[in-house]
């Protein structure tokens, strides 16, 4: 009788099984989504590649930035701290961008708008488009702005910067790898 | 030649008065606005509705819902505008498309398994019941007072 009783405790049905599987792919799913919200921001590493459209017109694909030291720079219009640091971030563009160094400015949550009067209250001169879709950020797990990645020559990131730069920091982190 | 003059000032005033006219009909009304803003969602705030946003991007937002509604736009175009620059985030729901689906697909079918088991369980635990003939109010107090009755019985005999 016993036995018979374990016998009949370890037999699922088809409906359980599914059931089960079910429950362990919801589960699985909610997993996986929360695991990848609580990933840091890549601090080193192959750079992730995108293209940006430009508000200039055109596009640019850091993938084809090899062999430039390649500073991309997360703002939106409505951050104080990314005005704070936009005069520096411009004045360091103009001093080193004869120089192997590309600065890449990506507009995050913003609305066009506001970010073209920002782009022209600071005369930014270095390429600049919108993160559309949020997609570049995603990318770079950013959490807000101003965060600043700097990539070598060789595409990798070596430095990633998460509160206003100044110039003398900016010039101390592109000179050290336009020397490698 | 005063009369001329005279006639090409009415001509100006009142082309001046109908596009001031078409102007304001084609701005939207604070309602219009708040209308598209609560079918959207803040890209930065977490749940937090368009309509009832203070920040300053939720402020943008707004004043660019109402130049696209004066611009003719539907509140459709608005959302996919949107969409297309802050992602399905500010939908506040997953698109309908894609793996997507699954987000609104397991929960029913999680739902639908969870009803089911339990409708399945009930009847054969039922069922059980019935083929044994157990009473369903068989309590482990019942088992206690048929021990004692038995006991009472035994003593009763000896007595006897």
């Amino acid at each position: 009788m016993n036995s018979q009783t374990i016998t009949d405790t370890r037999r699922f049905t088809r409906g359980q099984i599914i059931a089960f599987l079910i429950a362990l792919l919801f589960i699985g799913i909610l997993a996986a989504g929360l695991i990848m919200r609580h990933q840091g921001r890549p601090t080193e590493g192959p750079a992730p590649d995108f293209t940006l459209t430009l508000f200039d017109g055109g596009t640019l694909r850091l993938s084809e930035q090899r062999g430039k030291v390649v500073v991309v720079n997360f703002w939106a219009s409505w951050c104080q701290p990314c005005k704070d640091e936009a005069p520096d971030l411009e004045r360091v563009w103009r001093m080193y961008k004869d120089k192997g160094v590309l600065f890449i400015g990506v507009n995050w949550s913003d609305t066009e708008g506001k970010a073209r009067a920002y782009l022209a209250e600071f005369n930014i001169t270095y390429p600049n488009g919108p993160d559309l879709g949020r997609r570049i950020g995603q990318k770079y797990r950013i959490q807000g702005v101003p965060e600043t990645f700097f990539i070598d020559k060789q595409g990798h990131i070596r430095q990633v910067v998460i509160r206003p730069l100044e110039e003398a920091e900016l010039i101390s982190l592109i000179e050290g790898l336009l020397n490698e | 030649m005063r009369k001329v003059i005279l006639v090409a000032i009415l001509i100006t005033l009142l082309s001046l008065a109908l596009t001031q006219i078409r102007t304001l009909a084609a701005t939207p009304t604070p309602n219009e606005v708040e209308a598209v803003a609560r079918t959207l969602y803040c890209p930065l705030c977490v749940g937090q509705r368009l309509d009832s946003c203070e920040i300053p991007l939720c402020q943008d937002m707004k004043r660019e819902i109402a130049q696209m509604l004066t611009e003719g736009r539907t509140p459709e175009e608005i959302r996919a505008y949107f969409v297309e620059q802050y992602g399905p985030v500010v939908l506040g729901e997953p698109p309908r498309k894609g793996i997507n689906w699954l987000a609104w697909v397991i929960p029913i079918m999680v739902l639908v398994a969870a009803v089911g088991y339990a409708g399945l369980k009930v009847r054969q635990w039922s069922q059980e019941r019935a083929l044994t003939g157990e009473s369903i109010y068989t309590t482990e107090q019942g088992d206690v007072e048929d021990e004692y009755m038995s006991q009472v019985d035994r003593e009763l005999s000896q007595l006897e």
